[in-house]
């Protein structure tokens, strides 16, 4: 008797590297539903990770997967998206990778609307290097690089997808599963730039160092007594958003993607 | 979206144990790192803490209550490591 | 033509079918002229938001199957080198086409001659051509395909601003007479294929995403099935095919042209811009008397190592214009040895030496 998401397993190589009652391996397990149950074609997907915990995920995919450059996994998407438009891309990405080197790549890439599903698991630190600030981490917590408390402001990425053009944002936990399998979906089919934001647990570094929470299951009831829909947020004052996750689908538009712009453009001038 | 928990389903009328579909659970001992989500989700308390210690050096969970599964699978949408398994009884698939 | 436009049409030649650039003098002519040809060859372009991008871009397009290019000069090389490091661990074909340039403005040089071969981290071989005039940059743009598909490694033309930006008359060969290089294909089915088992010639079948192989590209160490695997002996054996399948062919890979060699006493050993004025200057110095030959080299790594040895059999002196601080001459000394007197000509002003001066130079060592 197996897990039903075993036979999407590379090579069915387990037990992955993922630590106790990792986020990453409930965002392996939610991503792997979510293509089993829209059916897709494993042989017509790339899956495309950079450095960092989330992004080893590509790694344990049935898939091609391109793993290893901190940062410009977008940039990878973009000349794959271009050069065989017929393969569906998905990103793994964490928040240092992403919103931090990665940055200047994903606010072109959600410019462009590249059709790219992008997954980026939220844990407000650089844990596979030992716990250091990460563009995410609230004010005031301790983390390696912030032995006094972080005296800086964290970035509310999905803003920052919507404002850079994305056409499909949303933000759910790790506390949340069939709500992720159901956005992840969402995102797979939607046509455009699709950004899901996870906020995942992280007992062994954020939980413990930053949080004082080194178990799994008090992290992941951390995520779930903290997650507020927007419209509850909408309710409250500043003060009482402090250390609130708001979660949901923010955005889900459709316009053109580069592809579709290229493509015609490319009718254009081999027509003349 | 509300989680699966015990208040959704005592709402529901239950049929008999005769009539209800059995599950056999599964925890594989070589994948389990002890992180014991499936207790937590479980709305039935199909899981409990184990003294036994897995392949990777966890005290592992194990299935304690199979005859309780009611086939939710919140345990397999919540399990990290891929080490629970849920398989209706007779089933032909 | 101009310079610039030659590469542009030496790539399509090749059957390059992927431009990522970022704008920088002196190679904006470039990725000006691939957004204008790209759509008309049924090829992509893009202009992405900085050389980073760029070069990943371009990795996976090629990783895709596409034959792909990217453009920069000297600065915009510096940003690159993760991407080369990559394209090298993962054996990716790519070309990029440096135009060097003088730090933050636009005055001539030949120095990345180094960074070219060495700016990219761990251990690796790069093929550096060094093309001197615009119907060399569109042969050896070419050229450069060729290598990076044969042997599945990143490729550099070394252009400069002086050749880039230059017209000159070129014949463009027509397709039937051009040898075109493609990556070699899988043979095996899935599950029995290896990724990265190299066959003799050291390089490894590549397949392309859409098709049944599903490989993990990485650029840890990994085994032939492209497991990430931390093995020491692994580790060394990966690291020796990758450079070795270069290495190997170092003499197989030389491109260079003699004239006057077989007896010359003074030679002059040039590349790139360099070598057009010694040409004049060979030969007036043959006119005086002069036992004078030039060995104009067309790739510069991996280092013609062979037709250097062998130009250089009779010459007492051999000289090694540059426009630069004198760098590649170390490398001359080094491959040439104690048989004869190597001289470097340094000269860092932005031009290149006046086929006078060099043959001051000849007169002088003679």
């Amino acid at each position: 008797m197996d897990h039903p998401n075993l036979k999407y397993i590379r090579g069915k190589k387990l037990p992955h590297m993922f630590c106790q009652g990792c986020g990453c391996g409930e965002i392996l397990n939610s991503l792997l539903f979510a293509i089993d149950e829209l059916k897709l074609d494993t042989r017509r997907m790339v899956a495309i990770g950079g450095v960092g915990c989330s992004s080893r995920i590509p790694a344990y995919l049935d898939m091609y997967a391109i793993h290893g450059i901190h940062g410009r996994n977008l940039a990878f998407a973009t000349g794959v998206r271009l050069a065989k438009p017929e393969l569906k891309v998905i990103v793994l990405t964490g928040d240092g990778d992403c919103g931090a080197i990665g940055g200047n790549h994903l606010i072109h890439a959600a410019r462009r609307n590249l059709d790219v599903t992008v997954i980026m698991a939220n844990n407000g630190s650089y844990a596979m290097t030992g716990g250091q600030l990460a563009p995410t981490t609230a004010t005031g917590l301790y983390t390696t690089t912030t032995p006094r408390g972080n005296i800086e402001r964290p970035f509310d990425i999905c803003k920052l997808v919507e404002t850079a053009g994305g056409t499909y944002v949303a933000r759910w936990t790790t506390a949340q599963p069939a709500a992720l399998i159901r956005a992840i979906k969402q995102g797979l089919t939607h046509r455009g730039f699709a950004f899901i934001e996870v906020v995942s647990q992280c007992p062994t570094i954020f939980g413990r160092y930053a949080l004082g929470i080194s178990d799994p299951v008090e992290n992941i009831e951390y995520l779930k007594e903290n997650s507020i829909t927007k419209e509850q947020a909408e309710k409250l004052l500043p003060e009482q958003l402090v250390g609130k996750i708001v979660i949901g689908k923010f955005v889900e538009k459709h316009l053109p993607t580069l592809e579709d712009a290229y493509l015609e453009m490319e009718k254009k001038v081999r027509g003349a | 979206m509300p989680s699966i928990g015990a208040a959704t389903l005592k709402s529901r009328k239950q049929p008999t144990i005769a009539l209800r579909a059995h599950y056999k659970v599964n925890v594989n001992e070589k994948l389990c790192k002890g992180c014991y989500l499936c207790i937590r989700f479980c709305p039935v308390g199909v899981f409990v803490r184990s003294s036994t210690i897995g392949d990777l050096g966890y005290n592992i969970a194990e299935v304690q209550f199979p005859e309780k599964c009611t086939g939710c699978k919140a345990c397999l949408l919540y399990c990290p490591d891929f080490a629970v398994a849920v398989e209706k009884e007779n089933d032909k698939d | 033509m101009l310079g610039n436009h030659a590469i542009v049409e030496g790539a399509i030649a090749a059957g390059c079918k992927f431009f990522a650039g970022y704008p920088i003098t002196p190679a904006n002519e470039i990725s000006e002229g691939m957004a204008q040809r790209m759509p008309e060859v049924g090829g992509r372009f893009i202009q992405m938001e900085d050389e980073l991008g760029s070069i990943f871009a371009v990795c996976g397009a090629s990783l895709a199957g596409k034959k792909a290019m990217t453009a920069t000069a000297s600065a915009g090389y510096n940003y690159m080198q993760e991407g080369i490091e990559y394209a090298v661990a993962a054996e990716i074909p790519i070309v990029i086409v440096d135009v060097m340039r003088q730090r933050g403005e636009n005055f001539p040089t030949q120095s990345d001659v180094m960074q070219a071969r060495y700016g990219a981290a761990g251990d690796h071989e790069m093929i550096v051509l060094t093309p001197s005039s615009v119907q060399e940059l569109f042969d050896l743009t070419v050229q450069a395909f060729n290598f990076a598909e044969q042997f599945r490694n990143p490729v550099i033309v070394l252009s400069e601003a002086t050749i880039s930006l230059m017209r000159e008359g070129i014949r463009i060969p027509r397709q039937e007479e051009l040898k075109i290089v493609n990556r070699k294909k899988p043979i095996d089915p899935p599950g029995e294929f290896m990724p990265f088992r190299g066959e003799e010639d050291l390089v490894p079948r590549m397949s392309e995403f859409g098709d049944e192989y599903k490989v993990l590209y990485t650029h840890n160490p990994h085994d032939e099935w492209g497991r990430i695997a931390w093995t020491p002996k692994l580790y060394e054996d990966l690291y020796n095919r990758i450079t070795q399948k270069i290495a190997n062919k170092a003499d197989e890979i030389a491109l260079y042209e003699s004239l006057f060699t077989d007896d010359a006493e003074i030679l002059l050993i040039a590349y790139g811009s360099e070598a057009r004025g010694c040409l004049d200057a060979v030969t007036a110095a043959r006119a005086l008397g002069i036992k004078a030959g030039l060995l104009k080299l067309k790739n510069i790594w991996p280092i013609p190592a062979k037709a250097m040895v062998e130009a250089a059999h009779h010459s007492k002196k051999v000289l090694v214009p540059e426009m630069n601080t004198g760098r590649y001459y170390h490398v001359v000394k080094e491959v040439i040895g104690g048989g004869s007197e190597i001289i470097s000509l340094p000269k860092n002003q932005g031009r290149i030496h006046s086929p006078d001066e060099i043959l001051q130079e000849i007169k002088r060592a003679n």
